[in-house]
């Protein structure tokens, strides 16, 4: 199963999602994000080594961490070398080879925020209550539909006491996770918080998304 | 069907200019195929070559009544006619397939940083040398 964590915005949460999904399912998280990379990367082949064709995509996931991680690669000249339009063909690889890919997606409406769509199974759209990222969320989910890529559920991060009625423009389900200490503690130390905190409400939250995501159906493969 | 063509040189490149001309009543496909002796140099959409044109030619839909205007060009020398209609079909009206990779960046752009940011190594290293201590 492929799982899309798309979102439109920067910044409001799509690694902290990627990361809990990825500790809930088992996965491998693949960081989509080519050009502003953030997950934890160490030593040895990045997702744009892959692309270039200089590595073999399950050679470059690393495994040996608290969750499995593709690593995109900082360098502008690494990004440049890259084909973009290889990245359906090596997410299917990684799914093929490890069961459940995680894909942390880029902000934004670009090729690289639309290409995991055209294979995942479900997109996890993720905003938090601002207008501003509400309004991106909108566009990225009619990118989404336009894909033919389900939207299995909207994540609204941060939030507080009350939250307006996303439910409105971008339907259900929502899960929420509350603006919390354990939260940003876990994005900070780059951990999932259903990993940190595994008691704590978001991961739990989180926990059940994930078991709703197992039960979406698959796209058909050709 | 009928398809015109016309050259233009300039600065040692030929410009091809066609128009495809659809007079019956349904959907035409058809395919143009480049008759200059050299290469083809297609149209592009932030960087990828924009939609029905390959190395060889172009194929396309021209709606009934219609035309349809095309443009390449090659840095060979003009020849007449530069263009030849190979075939035409009647054009199915099958919806279009989901949008492959390349359609994506064409449509949504290149998400790779351009080639002006990123210094070739050997430029660099001369750079790390020159302010070194």
């Amino acid at each position: 199963m492929i799982v899309s964590v798309c979102g439109g915005k920067g910044g409001v949460g799509k690694s902290t999602v990627s990361l809990a999904l990825g500790d809930v399912l088992d996965a491998v998280v693949v960081d989509a994000d080519l050009a502003m990379a953030d997950l934890p990367i160490g030593a040895g082949p990045t997702l744009q080594d892959v692309l270039a064709g200089r590595a073999r995509p399950t050679d470059a996931v690393r495994d040996d961490w608290a969750v499995a991680v593709l690593p995109a690669g900082r360098s502008l000249a690494g990004t440049r070398a890259a084909d973009p339009t290889r990245l359906a063909a090596v997410l299917q690889a990684i799914d093929d080879a490890y069961g459940t890919v995680v894909v942390d997606g880029p902000a934004g409406l670009g090729a690289d925020a639309a290409l995991p769509m055209t294979v995942a199974d479900a997109c996890v759209l993720v905003t938090t209550p601002s207008t501003a990222a509400i309004a991106d969320a909108v566009r990225t989910q009619s990118l989404a539909r336009e894909l033919d890529a389900g939207i299995g559920a909207v994540v609204l991060n941060r939030v507080r006491s009350r939250r307006p009625p996303v439910e409105n423009r971008l339907g259900g389900p929502v899960v929420e996770l509350p603006a919390a200490e354990p939260v940003a503690d876990a994005t900070a130390r780059g951990l999932p918080v259903t990993m940190t905190a595994p008691d704590h409400e978001a991961a739990r939250e989180l926990r059940s998304l994930g078991e709703r995501l197992t039960r979406v159906t698959r796209r058909p493969r050709f | 069907m009928d398809c015109t063509a016309s050259t233009e040189t300039a600065g040692g490149v030929t410009f091809v200019s066609v128009i495809v001309a659809n007079q019956t009543a349904t959907p035409r496909r058809f395919r143009i195929e480049n008759r200059l002796d050299g290469p083809l140099w297609a149209p592009r959409v932030q960087g990828v070559l924009a939609a029905g044109w390959d190395e060889s030619g172009f194929e396309g839909v021209v709606a009934a009544n219609a035309t349809r205007a095309l443009g390449y060009a090659s840095p060979a020398d003009p020849v007449d006619p530069p263009v030849e209609l190979v075939s035409t079909d009647a054009a199915d009206d099958s919806t279009d397939p989901l949008p492959g990779a390349t359609d994506i960046v064409r449509s949504l752009g290149d998400p790779r940083p351009p080639a002006d940011v990123v210094a070739p190594s050997y430029l660099t290293a001369a750079d790390s040398e020159a302010s070194g201590p």
